[in-house]
């Protein structure tokens, strides 16, 4: 982290001030490197494309069109799968119905809300942002999806549908982290994620057996297993690709694939008691 | 004795108008002498800030540190407008690398762009003349309860509960802003005024000073935290706009009560004050429905601070007897309430009640402190009453 501000103690001491509170002197940016003379002859690395980008250079802008290949496949839980505890809910507020835990949820062997993305080989293409919105529902005193994951650019619009009150509590670190009341009949938060952000969890203080977790990508090549922990990953562009599967208590897996333009791959990851 | 860089130093101070004492600055520049030597000096000239043996007072260098965006600028120039002066921010599409940014005329403020994250935000230069300052001002006042390093535990503060805040934590509970850190006038405002019922004094320095501090407490944030993460939102103190209630105190006050016990439900976290046979009234629910156990009590609520590196869990006041921390009157209860208090259970709450509930609340919380201040005995007949539902 700021490594672009490393630097400024040289460029400080070659001021007219040196130790003192004038501020360098403003520039272009803070990539300046050490060996420059003065501040305004600071270089500055950085391209000029305004997605600032610098990896990006030699990169094609993306579009939909540019993808036919599929990686498609299961998450698989070996073994038995544990019990969802149930969650008494009256007891703390009684316009809460009451349900089980989801951490994990297994049905015909496959496993549920495991975020899958791709993480290396798409360094060739610059993204635009994601556009629309993305629903987060609070129903029966818990959220809906249970692990949602979204594209930097994409507005998150978080619901109540009970008839009581939540708090939606955000730990997002590279977005802004909130802590919003949402009393009954109160309209949608809509809060847009500009950026990618690591898996976080949004949860309730209220109620406090309500947590659900968030990923947002700086790409749109990511999804969520189905309750049958089926997952499609379509218009990919051909190429080798790292695929990540993150699965919230039960860690990550990773696994390379292949694709060649209009095929379709298959990959399989397994958890559960025989994973490794 | 004197430094080589004495005069320039007093220029660019003078430059930036924060100068209290141009005899304190000989000692301040980016001197080769040895910390102790400093601390020998500055004790000399100034008695009443000596530091403890070998703690080190002076600062060499300065730093970046994240500024408020857009938002604030703009606020700043209204300001300087208002008062007939020159606006300090001018916008620059083609600055930042055709980002577009708005120019600080005295270059203290700068969008800067982070290369290993890829991002623009505005940050604050700090020069170690006044993080020197800051620090000598922390070591003499704030330092026995927060800290010679501002950890939160120092000699004094090891056994204060609440205990006294870990700065390097970077998040802050009664600052009264949405963003997650207040700007540098929110954070002076909470110093000045102290927090009711804790050892937080509401401190009597010049406003040169407190500035001077709270640029030394933002320094100690880590890598990548607080005011060093390009990230953080950092906002003013919650706008309280007209007063809905103005005149009809009382109505507020019994609004306030339905509002806290009906749409809001205070009473999850905090204790119910109503008979518990008159809450499926005001909760629209059957007569028989069976509310949480110990109603009148406060439920204690998971927090994100540590102390001594274990998260502590956090009571929320029961108003008829804790000490309210952050202002009594209906204003600050408003601001309290609809900014929320950061790293702990309390959310905000603007936007998602009407000004009008709002506003209520606050005087509903009011009505209950002074109702039941140091009066134990009606407390007691209060909490017997609740206790056994009456
Ligand atoms: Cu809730």
């Amino acid at each position: 982290m700021n490594r672009s501000l490393i630097g400024l103690g040289a460029l400080l001491a070659l001021t007219a001030c040196g130790g003192g509170d004038s501020a360098p002197k403003p520039q272009k940016s803070t990539t300046g490197s050490t060996s420059s003379s003065t501040a305004e002859t600071t270089t500055t690395a950085k391209s000029t494309d305004t997605g600032g980008a610098a990896k990006a250079s030699g990169s094609q802008d993306w579009n939909d069109s540019m993808g036919t290949a599929t990686v498609s496949g299961a998450i698989k839980f070996e073994g038995v799968a544990p019990e969802n505890k149930a969650i008494t809910m009256s007891d703390v507020d009684p316009k809460c119905p009451g349900g089980a835990e989801e951490t994990i949820l297994v049905s015909n062997g496959g496993l549920a809300n495991v975020v899958i993305s791709v993480n290396k080989g798409l360094d060739g293409y610059k993204f635009a942002k994601g556009t629309g919105a993305v629903n987060l529902d609070q129903k029966g005193c818990q959220y809906i999806p249970h692990v949602l994951a979204m594209q930097a650019g994409q507005t998150v619009s978080i619901t109540n549908s009970d008839d009581t009150v939540h708090n939606v509590h955000s730990y997002s670190k590279r977005n802004q982290a909130f802590n919003q009341a949402q009393p009954a009949g109160a309209g949608a938060i809509e809060k847009k994620m500009s950026q990618k952000d690591k898996s976080f969890p949004i949860k309730c203080d209220m109620h406090a057996w309500m947590n659900c977790q968030v990923v947002v990508f700086d790409h749109p090549f990511f999804t969520v297993s189905d309750e049958n922990g089926n997952f499609t990953l379509p218009k990919l562009p051909a190429g080798t690709y790292k695929l990540v599967a993150e699965h919230e208590s039960l860690g990550k897996q990773e696994a390379e694939v292949t694709v060649a333009d209009g095929g379709t791959e298959t990959v399989t990851f397994s958890y559960g008691q025989s994973a490794p | 004795m004197r430094s080589p860089f004495t005069q320039l130093v007093c220029l660019a101070t003078v430059a930036i108008g924060t100068l209290s004492s141009f005899k304190a600055l000989n000692f301040f520049g980016s001197d080769p002498r040895a910390d102790e030597d400093h601390s020998q000096m500055i004790a000399e000239e100034l008695p009443h800030a000596r530091p403890p043996r070998g703690v080190p007072l002076t600062i060499t260098e300065g730093t970046w540190l994240r500024a408020p965006g857009e938002e604030w600028i703009i606020q700043q120039n209204e300001l300087a407008r208002k008062q007939g002066l020159e606006p300090r921010f001018t916008e620059d599409p083609s600055a930042a690398d055709g980002e577009g940014a708005w120019i600080d005329s005295t270059g203290f403020i700068q969008k800067r762009y982070d290369e290993e994250e890829d991002f623009w935000a505005y940050w604050q230069w700090v020069g170690p003349a006044q993080l020197t300052r800051g620090r000598r001002d922390f070591v003499q006042f704030c330092s026995s309860c927060h800290g010679l390093d501002g950890d939160g535990y120092g000699r004094s503060g090891q056994w204060l509960r609440p205990s006294p805040r870990d700065f390097r934590q970077t998040n802050f509970k009664f600052t009264k802003v949405l963003a997650n850190l207040p700007t540098d006038d929110a954070l002076k405002r909470l110093i000045k005024r102290g927090l009711d019922g804790t050892p937080m004094l509401p401190w009597d320095l010049s406003d040169e000073q407190i500035t001077d501090i709270v640029q030394y407490i933002k320094s100690l944030s880590p890598e990548g935290m607080g005011w060093r993460d390009p990230f953080t939102g950092i906002g003013s103190i919650v706008e309280a706009g007209e007063n809905p209630w103005a005149g009809r105190e009382n109505f507020a006050i019994k609004h306030g009560e339905k509002v806290y016990h009906g749409v809001a439900q205070c009473m999850l976290c905090h204790p119910g004050y109503v008979n518990p046979r008159d809450l499926p009234g005001l909760l629209d629910q059957p007569e028989d429905t069976v509310y949480r156990e110990n109603l009148y009590l406060p439920v204690l609520k998971d927090s994100e601070y540590e102390v001594l590196g274990e998260k502590v869990k956090i009571l929320p006041p029961d108003f008829t007897f804790h000490t309210i921390r952050s202002g009594q009157t209906p204003q600050d209860l408003y601001e309290t309430i609809a900014s929320g208090i950061k790293g702990t259970a309390m959310p905000a709450w603007k936007g998602s009640l009407s000004e009008e509930d709002l506003w209520a609340l606050a005087y509903y919380v009011q009505d209950l402190v002074e109702e039941y201040k140091d009066k134990p005995a009606e407390r007691r007949g209060l909490m017997e009453r609740l206790r056994e539902g009456l």
